[in-house]
């Protein structure tokens, strides 16, 4: 195929019908048609369903969009969230994202410095994926959050909050990863070679903060103590994002290198990296639970079923 | 100035008049859901013999309150005296407050799009001696709305001669609903769990005076 060489990076030649009309990218509409019905019915609770407030009814006695908000508030379900559960499947889509995809990106990385140079082959590839997982919890973030009043994020900051630090995290983190896939793509070039180590021992760091922050904004929810109180748990989310990502890599793995030479010793690595992380995994729940909360814990293995 | 309220619990009839006074004085969202006071119900038996205990509640106005620490934007801010208030047009509907609040006591106003909750009634000129319009209704006076910096207030001469005890005293947010333990023996012992910490007002004051002193310099005046 032609390529195109664009800064070190070269590219497939083809025509913008071919890249917009293809099996892939007809998927990818399938998806997002979905996605645009679910933004479209959350917007429409949200920002134009009848509710109404408690001088309403002496304002405007005869209004009908009130007579439909006082029939809702009577009969039905007002607005999208509830007071006991305000953070709904939104939170778990952006928390499963976010966590698997940087997972992803931490595994590469920490696989590359440990010196496994199957992964090397699939690296790029796998951050891309990574990457994208972590665009679609921001994307399921945002859908989530008031966009109107965003701009409050700048104006009046609290930075000790771990929700704010989401804001410069992925400020730096996102570039920061595309030029390490940018690094891996243009590996052949001398100055990307240099560049190579001390990006890989940054991204670690960077890896570890991103971790320590999400980690932060979940501890400060100091009423839900059963996840909260988890003993370390920057490690916890570590661990288990690493789980779910090696799910994530092993299915990339199948799908992009099935028929490739690297295939079985890929697959290999991934299994035994899930079993060791698997295992780890369990024996934390089972410690985390046996530490976090001793009435809940004996109420779950001593009831009567 | 430090905002707090006493609730004689054992006094409530359940009648929701303090409910529908705050709906009234501030305008809030109709809906069962959206409250910014409410009575906890109770119920259960001792022996064969029913009991239902009323717990009055609203936001604790906590001193260490986490809804306001977790707030990315600020919108989540204390006010005078304490008060812990949203800027609704600064909220991003994050709902990190709603999840952070060990008594959730915080509620979406879909009309604004934006977290509400009690303020205390601070618009009801509080210095100048006005009080909630949840006390101001209460036909068996169950609330009682005073400034725990003033010693000849009636709430702290109140908090003097009772026994008192918070709820979920443990997620150690410095809650200042004081709930009020019955003189009679018998229904303080059934409306109490067991694990229920009771303080007096000497071995509190310490404890809430000097945690006002390091929070109060983020109180807006
Ligand atoms: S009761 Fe809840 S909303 Fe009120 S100050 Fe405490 S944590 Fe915040
Ligand atoms: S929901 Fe609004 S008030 Fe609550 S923490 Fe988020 S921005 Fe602050
Ligand atoms: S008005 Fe008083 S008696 Fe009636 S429900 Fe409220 S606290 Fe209880």
């Amino acid at each position: 195929m032609e390529k195109i060489t664009f800064a070190g990076l070269e590219i497939n030649k083809i025509s913008i019908f071919g890249l917009l009309f293809n099996k892939t990218m007809l998927l990818g509409y399938f998806f997002m048609a979905l996605a645009m019905v679910g933004i479209y019915e959350i917007f429409d609770v949200r920002y134009f369903s009848a509710a109404a407030n408690a001088h309403a009814s002496g304002l405007n006695p005869t209004d009908p969009a009130l007579k439909e908000a006082m029939r809702l508030a009577v009969f039905g379900d007002v607005g999208e969230v509830n007071r006991n559960i305000p953070w709904t499947l939104f939170i778990v889509n952006y928390m499963y994202m976010i966590y698997t995809g940087s997972g992803v990106i931490f595994i590469v990385a920490l696989a590359e410095l440990m010196g496994f140079h199957v992964i090397a082959k699939a690296a790029a590839g796998f951050m891309a994926v990574g990457l994208s997982m972590v665009f679609a919890g921001l994307f399921t973030i945002a859908t989530d959050l008031n966009m109107l009043n965003m701009l409050w994020m700048v104006l009046t900051p609290n930075i000790s909050a771990g929700m704010w630090l989401m804001l410069p995290l992925y400020c730096t983190y996102i570039p920061f990863v595309l030029f390490e896939i940018y690094l891996l793509l243009t590996n052949k070039r001398e100055w990307a070679k240099r560049l190579a180590l001390p990006i890989l021992v940054l991204s670690i760091g960077v890896d570890l903060v991103e971790y320590y922050i999400q980690a932060k904004l979940f501890s400060m929810n100091t009423a839900r103590h059963l996840w909260t109180e988890f003993p370390f748990l920057t490690f916890y989310f570590i661990i288990s994002a690493f789980v779910s990502s090696l799910g994530v890599m092993g299915i990339y793995s199948y799908l992009v290198h099935k028929n490739k030479e690297e295939y079985n010793e890929l697959m290999d690595l991934i299994r035994k990296a899930m079993l060791f992380f698997v295992s780890i995994l369990a024996l934390y729940e089972v410690f985390g639970y046996m530490t976090v909360d001793k009435d809940w814990s004996f109420f779950n293995s001593f009831r009567p079923i | 100035m430090n905002y707090a309220m006493a609730l004689d619990y054992q006094n409530c009839i359940n009648c929701k008049a303090c409910e529908v006074a705050c709906k009234e004085e501030n305008g809030v969202q109709l809906g069962a859901d959206k409250q910014r006071i409410w009575v906890g119900v109770v119920e259960g038996t001792i022996f064969g013999k029913p009991f239902a205990n009323l717990y009055p509640s609203q936001c604790n106005h906590c001193i260490d309150a986490p809804c306001v620490s977790v707030c990315p934007t600020n919108a989540s801010h204390f006010a005078e005296g304490g008060i812990v208030k949203v800027d609704p047009h600064k909220c991003i509907l994050c709902k990190g407050c709603m999840e952070a609040c060990p008594y959730d006591a915080r509620f979406v106003d879909d009309t604004m799009v934006a977290v509400d909750k009690c303020t205390f009634c601070d618009h009801r000129s509080l210095e100048a001696g006005g009080t909630t319009a949840c006390q101001a209704t209460c036909p068996t006076k169950v609330r009682l709305f005073g400034d725990l910096d003033d010693e000849n207030s009636d709430l702290v001469k109140l908090l003097k001669t009772k026994r008192f005890f918070f709820q979920k005293e443990y997620t150690n947010t410095l809650p200042k609903l004081f709930y009020i333990l019955p003189d009679d023996e018998a229904y303080a012992k059934q409306s109490v769990s067991h694990d229920t910490i009771i303080h007096t007002w000497e071995d509190i004051k310490p404890l809430y005076e000097e945690a006002k002193n390091r929070r109060s310099k983020e109180w807006k005046k």
